[in-house]
């Protein structure tokens, strides 16, 4: 060991001392930078932290407008779902909307659509609220709506324009913020909300709720854009459908117009010589009269005659029998007037078709008139009634129609083409029905039976001329085929509903106004 | 190095010599810091190097015999100051020892990530054995004998130890088998 010279105690631990401050300042050095570090570190974590708390909230605020947005909602409804979720995530206790009024485009009134915390009140501020109407650029809803732009007020009691404190002094409201809501670029509406203390601008909160309002009115004209789609959509479908069922209305009636050109020519063409043909039948009855009676005296001259020796007359009478023998002139004397009274009533039914296509080309035998549909349905029924009554049962319900100006004999002959089609159509026994009243302005006649039904590859074809299913010489097919000419003339629709086995229905309209000027 | 090194070097001289002793050492190797070590504080290992130096010469102890027993002296010190390394439940030396380069040091770079830690490998052969391969650029393998004595001491468990290669031997690494013995 050294000398104890060099080991002054005083000084060693003087300089111990020393050393010891000094570390001593170093390691507070140390720390304070550590300290600085830590508070730096502590600082950006809390700034991130913010960061992710406000995307957070952001995304969970976009998210809720996206959700209750997306079905299409009340707009009252939708507001209210608004201020809720704005008031959950921003922890704000009141939320309120504002709308322009109605009645008074200048004036924004309440909506009536609150959120307030659960357990909190604000009666006197609500009532208040309800009650004003602000001018644009008055108050907070005013302010927002005369620029657009989101507003906050720190503390509403020191806010030079916010009238709603001065009418009551004590809400129970300090801070405030609102936002725009548009539509189609229109502001339709100013969501503002309360908290019970004053708070400083938060931007960033208030930018996030003016981004998810702009998010709401883009949702809301997005639905609206999609409501109007759909509407022009559904228009576009109607008119189609119209326009095919126009479309099959005109072929229909051009058709008929052909066929009734056709028809009407062909009636011309044939009514001269059924006219001569029926004429000369008549004639010839009297001729073949004369042949008969001629015939007979011959017969009495040749049995005279019987037994002659001249060989010239034996060889004539011989002859004459021969010929009558041959040709059976007994049988032909006999048939000749059946062949004619066939031929006869042969040319009655042709002139009776004849008529029927003139009826069915030119609908213009009678004059207009006003007349009482039901008493024509009373007439037809009396026609028919001994073809009907053994095997239908007749219903009757005729409801009140005002006297329509019409071809009453035209639409009695239209009733009765229905009425004896329905009775064709029962094979046994069954219902017809019959039905009117009046709707909508027009006459409506409904004759239903409970026949056999019309097979639905046929329902198509039942209004076109020629067109029948009845036997041949039992019907002409030109019986609906005139119906439809008939109603069509008038103004009016005639539909059909069958179903096999069960029965068909024709529902003639009429409009009550009368026939068509051109018709 | 840490200053902590240097802390604990001067309390092992305080305690082992005295006061004056550790003064004489800063008058002799005047570092720069003039001696005024912190703990968490870093300083050139030169310094480190220059203190053992002198003290060896001062003691006539050779420099491998004054870090080995400095390393003994460390690791009760480190036990005090790092508790939770040595009493995790179920801790015995050979674990401890097995932790050290998988844990300790871990936590250690957290604190301070400029300190420049030797890398441990481990084999493990059999129960009462294991083998320790120790890489450090300061070359300080007789510390860390030391600091295996003080964990022999520490868990009073007999460890019987020995290099078999040295990097003080111009070897890239030291390698170091470890024999435990029971309870002491």
């Amino acid at each position: 060991m050294n000398a104890p010279v060099s080991r002054d105690v005083d000084n060693v631990l003087q300089r111990a001392l020393d050393r010891e401050r000094r570390a001593r300042e170093m390691a507070e050095e140390l720390l304070e930078k550590k300290s600085r570090e830590l508070f730096l570190a502590n600082e950006e974590l809390v700034s991130r932290n913010r960061g992710l708390h406000q995307r957070a909230a952001e995304i969970e605020l976009l998210h809720a407008v996206a959700l209750f947005a997306r079905d299409s909602r009340p707009f009252k409804e939708v507001m209210g779902k608004f201020v809720e979720a704005v008031c959950r995530i921003c922890d704000w206790p009141v939320g309120h909307v504002y709308v322009p009024d109605d009645q008074d485009p200048e004036r924004l009134i309440s909506l009536k659509v609150w959120h307030i915390r659960p357990g909190e009140a604000f009666d006197l501020f609500q009532s208040v609220t309800e009650a004003y109407r602000f001018k644009n650029g008055e108050g907070l809803p005013g302010r927002v709506w005369a620029n657009g732009k989101p507003a906050w007020i720190e503390d509403i009691h020191v806010d030079s324009n916010f009238p709603r404190a001065r009418v009551a002094r004590d809400i129970e409201v300090k801070a405030a913020f609102a936002v725009a809501i548009r539509r189609e670029g229109r502001i339709v509406a100013v969501a503002e909300f309360f908290a019970s203390q004053a708070y400083q601008k938060d931007q960033q909160m208030l930018d996030l709720v003016d981004m998810a309002a702009t998010q709401l009115g883009n949702a809301l004209d997005r639905q609206l854009a999609e409501t109007r789609l759909a509407e022009n959509h559904g228009k576009l479908e109607k008119a189609l459908s119209e326009l095919q069922q126009a479309q099959a209305q005109l072929v229909q009636s051009e058709k008929m117009a052909s066929l009734g050109q056709l028809a009407a020519g062909v009636a011309h063409e044939i009514n001269n010589p059924i006219g001569f043909i029926m004429s000369n039948l008549s004639t010839l009855r009297e001729y073949v009269d004369v042949f008969r009676a001629l015939l007979a005296e011959y017969k009495t001259l040749a049995a005279g005659l019987q037994g002659s020796a001249d060989p010239t007359q034996r060889a004539a009478l011989d002859r004459i029998r021969d010929i009558c023998q041959k040709a059976d002139l007994d049988y032909v004397l006999k048939d000749v007037d059946a062949l004619l009274s066939e031929s006869s009533s042969g040319t009655v039914r042709i002139k009776e078709i004849v008529q029927n296509l003139k009826s069915f080309a030119r609908l213009d035998e009678a004059e207009v008139q006003e007349a009482d549909l039901n008493a024509g349905v009373e007439a037809v029924l009396k026609i028919v009634a001994n073809e009907l009554k053994y095997k239908c049962e007749l219903k009757k319900d005729l409801g009140a129609i005002p006297p329509v100006r019409c071809y009453p004999g035209q639409l009695n002959q239209v009733f009765l083409n229905l009425l004896v089609n329905a009775a064709q159509a029962i094979p046994e026994r069954g219902t017809i029905t019959i039905q009117t009243h009046a709707q909508n302005g027009q006459a409506v006649i409904r004759i239903s039976d409970t026949g056999t039904g019309i097979p639905p590859d046929v329902l198509p074809r039942i209004f076109d001329p020629f067109f029948t299913t009845k036997p041949v010489g039992k019907g002409t097919g030109l019986g609906l085929s005139i119906a439809h000419g008939i109603v069509e003339k008038h103004g009016g629709t005639i539909d059909v509903e069958s179903a096999m086995g069960k029965g068909t229905t024709f529902t003639i309209r009429l409009p009550l106004s009368g026939v068509p000027c051109d018709g | 190095m840490k200053g902590i090194v240097f802390t604990l070097l001067g309390k092992l001289v305080e305690e082992k010599w005295d006061l004056a002793t550790w003064q004489e050492l800063l008058d002799e190797t005047q570092p720069a810091s003039r001696g005024a070590y912190t703990s968490a504080a870093s300083y050139p290992d030169q310094e480190l190097f220059d203190l053992v130096g002198a003290l060896s010469r001062r003691t006539g102890l050779t420099a491998d015999a004054l870090v080995r027993a400095f390393g003994k002296f460390t690791l009760p010190q480190l036990a005090r100051l790092y508790p939770d390394f040595f009493t995790a439940k179920g801790m015995d030396a050979k674990k401890f020892l097995q932790s050290v380069d998988g844990f300790i040091h871990v936590e250690v770079r957290k604190l301070y990530p400029d300190a420049g830690l030797p890398t441990f490998q481990y084999e493990d052969p059999a129960p009462d054995r294991l083998v320790m391969v120790y890489r450090s650029e300061r070359k300080l393998c007789r510390f860390a004998e030391g600091l295996i004595d003080g964990t022999a001491d520490y868990f009073k468990t007999a460890i019987a130890h020995r290099q078999v290669q040295c990097v003080l031997q111009g070897n890239d690494y030291c390698r170091f088998d470890l024999a435990f013995g029971g309870k002491t």
